[in-house]
């Protein structure tokens, strides 16, 4: 018996992975050449797994900010936001997520997972509250519940009724009730009925969480996610974003209209028991912040990118898990399958991601596009040409993805 | 900072049931646990692959190679058929089948 006997299975396959030369955990990305192309293997690919939703990586303002910053206030906090973390624009970049949203307060934590972690083990307490999630959240939701030590109940992905249930199980004497959703779920694509969950959710005296990870900067008349976009943005208590996503740097949020959300930089763990994000990953997120608010038509370019590649793989007969969005995934037969599709598009120049159970709600096995605003016209015929060789070659698993 | 061996506050802590058992319940309680025991079994057949005989003892990772959120999707199905809420930390402490069938138990005698 050693420490090390619970990675023997996954020694095997990782093994098993390498014979063939296509490990899809272990991509190197050899040199980047724009916000939509890289080196993979020396070979130039599109990049079309990489949440780039606005294309903003290479932003010339953002760059510009990050430069300045570098220059005037050095390469790092070198301490926690509630030490010496806290340099003047961490605060103004609060304010400004603030404003976008048109919340009172937000906090900024060092990762979008970090701001999850904290943002519910922060807000809720073991033995008084409880937390009740969507059975499809993702890990940081469920990691921030462990964290907490609190009692975890989920419920039915996107069914209110089946949230409604659970709420009105709760012993009476329960003091807080915390719902966690996300606006777009990012295996799928799917989206949730926030309206619907809000009227639950406050109907039983409890509050609403929504993750807008993959949906901040993306969805909405003003990017301000999914619940702007279904008119629910003053029904949600609090709401996560990452800058990993649609601002193309490294941090998170938690936005709110209680004043209470304050107390979080006192209570959650991840937000003072790290160090706080640079001074340039902090100027290029505000850089981007501003211009994705200025700039409308990145969001247009992104929804007429997410129209036709959707309708180029439903031409294909591809079997896709959602409408039209940022996150196209194709679903697949099995994780063997995917794993042979994932790296038949590598071969023929266009990364995607490869997901396969437990990682993906249902069993599924699916790769997952993700479209980008500075995808050009030539992206996207490499990437619908790469996806016609794929229907080609896996005509069985296409008929098979058809039959079902 | 936080207490964290206060009680569940929403189910209660399921540890000690076994024992606290009185002896006249017991025969009901048997014909209900073989009730909950056969109906974990039938939704666990589906991922029963290597055609495993299903025992109270049988681990549900280790011998099933079931996966953590399937464990979570056929407890979600229990719930809905017993009108009741089992909370993902209880999950995490069963590792048998025989462990759910009390767990399940538990909280239905709590919430029923």
């Amino acid at each position: 018996m050693s420490l090390f006997d619970k990675f023997e299975k996954t020694a095997a396959q990782l093994e098993l992975l390498s014979e063939t030369g296509r490990n899809p955990f272990s991509v190197v990305m050899e040199r980047i050449k724009s916000p939509t192309r890289a080196v993979i293997k020396g070979r130039e690919t599109v990049l079309a797994g990489t949440h780039n939703y606005l294309g903003q990586t290479f932003e010339r303002k953002a760059i510009e900010a990050a430069k300045k910053a570098l220059d005037e206030e050095g390469t790092g906090t070198t301490g926690s936001r509630v030490a010496n973390g806290t340099f003047a624009p961490h605060r103004l970049l609060e304010a400004e997520i603030a404003e976008f949203l048109g919340m009172k307060r937000c906090i900024v934590f060092s990762t979008g997972y970090m701001a999850n972690l904290g943002g519910i083990a922060g807000l809720v307490a073991p033995g008084e509250d409880v937390v009740l999630i969507d059975a499809d959240c993702h890990a940081c939701i469920y990691d921030g519940c462990q964290l907490s030590g609190v009692e975890t109940v989920r419920f039915r992905h996107n069914d209110p009724h089946s949230l409604d249930k659970r709420l009105g199980r709760l012993d009476p004497t329960i003091k807080g009730k915390l719902v966690c959703i996300e606006g777009m779920y990012s295996m799928f694509g799917d989206v949730a009925p926030i309206k619907e969950f809000a009227e639950v959710t406050h109907r039983h005296g409890a509050h609403l969480f929504v993750d807008e990870a993959h949906s901040f900067g993306v969805y909405g008349p003003k990017g301000r996610g999914v619940a702007e976009a279904q008119g629910a943005l003053d029904e949600v208590d609090f709401y996560s974003g990452t800058f990993s996503k649609s601002l193309a740097t490294i941090g998170g949020f938690v936005a709110s209209n209680h004043d209470q959300l304050e107390y979080l930089r006192l209570a959650a763990r991840p937000y003072m028991f790290t160090a706080s994000p640079s001074p340039a990953t902090i100027a290029s997120a505000r850089a981007a912040l501003a211009n994705i608010a200025a700039s409308p038509q990145l969001r247009a370019k992104l929804w007429a990118n997410a129209g036709r590649l959707h309708a180029a793989f439903t031409q294909l007969g591809l079997k896709l898990a959602s409408g039209p969005g940022p996150v196209i995934s194709v679903l697949l037969p099995d994780r063997e399958t995917a794993f042979m599709a994932w790296g038949h598009l590598l071969d023929n120049g266009v990364y995607v991601n490869m997901a396969v159970p437990p990682a993906t709600p249902n069993a599924a096995s699916l790769l997952r596009l993700s479209v980008s605003a500075a995808h050009t016209n030539e992206d996207i015929d490499d990437i619908v040409a790469a996806y016609t060789a794929l229907a080609d070659a896996f005509a069985g698993a296409r008929v098979a993805a058809q039959a079902e | 900072m936080k207490d964290l061996q206060k009680p569940s506050a929403g189910i209660k802590n399921t540890a000690g049931f076994e024992a606290k058992r009185r002896a006249s319940d017991m025969a009901a309680i048997q014909e209900d646990d073989d009730l909950v025991f056969r109906r974990i079994c039938a939704l666990l057949e589906p991922l029963n692959e290597n055609g495993t005989k299903l025992t109270r003892d049988t681990d549900l990772i280790a011998d099933l190679e079931v996966d953590s959120v399937s464990v979570l999707d056929i407890v979600m199905d229990i719930e809905d058929h017993y009108d009741i809420s089992i909370p993902v930390n209880t999950i995490s402490e069963t590792r048998t089948i025989g462990e759910l069938v009390d767990a399940i138990h538990a909280i239905k005698k709590q919430q029923g």
